[in-house]
């Protein structure tokens, strides 16, 4: 089975198609497969699996001690430039304003979302 | 001991809920049809690479069998088709299990032309948990012990630990679950370490109506999860209980 399967390998080493060693095989076919990942012969490398920004800011701002109900993300067209929009709807109420607009600024900044053309808004 | 509602503290990376069938049709009909409601609702698609390959690879290959040929995306929501099987993911931050459960809801019963044209073999649900900068065998109920004189005299120091293990937890029902520490994932800054919990929950009862199977493979998803977790370990996620 080994054989077949790097025959079946695409050159893109990104593509989920799974790459296991044969005593996995079983295992690996009674898995949900629509998100085939495979473990590196070390074990620590966990393929298609990723923080996405949206979790990433989540994670922050629950750093911050708030609670998100959830995240939204539109687009925005400025010109020749698009823009992504992320909403972040809170749970709690804001309590000190000023301080919050102050740690909007360091996440975006924490996360380089400028450069990435992502605007934060937190409501 | 009651299992807290939610947790506050984001963690879940993915989930998937997948429905897989015994019958094929062909991709060209599955691709149509989905299409055509997916766009409406406002979805793009994309073709997977595995429809490079010659159909006679494709079909006969059990690992590619399952696997997406084509996915539609709209935000974190995404649709993977292939000739026997659908599945619905969210990638990305989950509000909460009525939004996934709604989302689910809404365009499965879109596509009743498709699925009442297959036969149900197996009904899953996949939650994928992502706890950085932890080694989440000291803050599990599971533990692997490994002798001290492994390597003779030399003193040993664990790199990592990967545990895969499947249980029967009735006659329908089955739980694949695989837990690893110390590995490494992408995120759009830097690459991030810690832990990861993998549950894979699925049913093979066709008799039941899929919406009662949906909330029985969440109900044994979230219990195991939580009955997995120390105690300690779920109050630093910030728990939130029924009142």
């Amino acid at each position: 089975m080994l054989d077949l399967m790097i025959d079946y390998r695409l050159p893109n080493e990104n593509y989920s198609l799974p790459v296991m060693v044969p005593q996995h095989y079983e295992e690996q076919y009674n898995k949900n497969h629509t998100l085939i990942e495979k473990l590196d012969r070390s074990g620590n490398t966990y393929d298609n699996i990723e923080m996405t920004i949206d979790n990433q800011i989540a994670l922050e701002i629950n750093d911050l001690g708030y609670t998100i109900e959830n995240i939204t993300k539109r687009e925005f067209n400025d010109f020749d430039k698009r823009f992504d929009i992320y909403t972040v709807e809170l749970k709690n109420e804001i309590e000190d304003y000023n301080l919050f607009v102050q740690n909007e600024k360091i996440i975006s900044k924490k996360l380089n979302l400028y450069t990435k053309n992502i605007m934060l808004e937190i409501v | 001991m009651s299992i807290p509602k939610k947790l506050k503290k984001t963690t879940i990376l993915e989930s998937i809920v997948e429905f897989r069938y015994k019958n094929k049709i062909e991709i060209e009909e599955v691709f149509f049809i989905v299409r055509s409601i997916l766009e409406e609702n406002g979805f793009t698609y994309e073709k997977q690479q595995i429809m490079d390959l010659p159909v006679a690879i494709r079909e006969n290959d059990p690992k590619l069998k399952y696997a997406p040929n084509y996915s539609f995306k709209k935000d974190s929501n995404i649709v993977h088709i292939s000739p026997y099987m659908i599945s619905f993911n969210i990638k990305g931050f989950y509000s909460s299990w009525t939004n996934f459960l709604n989302f689910i809801i809404s365009l499965f019963s879109e596509l009743n032309n498709l699925t009442s044209k297959w036969d149900l073999e197996r009904t899953s649900m996949r939650y994928i948990d992502f706890f950085e900068n932890t080694n989440i065998f000291d803050n599990i109920n599971i533990s692997i012990n490994v002798p001290s004189n492994l390597c003779a005299d030399n003193d040993i120091e664990e790199k990592s630990k990967n545990f895969i293990s499947e249980f029967k937890c009735s006659e329908d029902i089955s739980i694949r679950m695989q837990i690893v520490n110390n590995l490494e994932i992408k995120s759009i800054e830097s690459i991030k370490k810690g832990s990861i919990i993998d549950m894979d929950v699925f049913s093979i009862n066709l008799e039941k109506p899929y919406k009662d199977t949906l909330e029985e493979l969440h109900n044994i998803t979230k219990n195991s999860f939580f009955n997995i977790l120390t105690k300690e370990f779920i109050e630093t996620l910030d728990p939130e209980y029924e009142e």
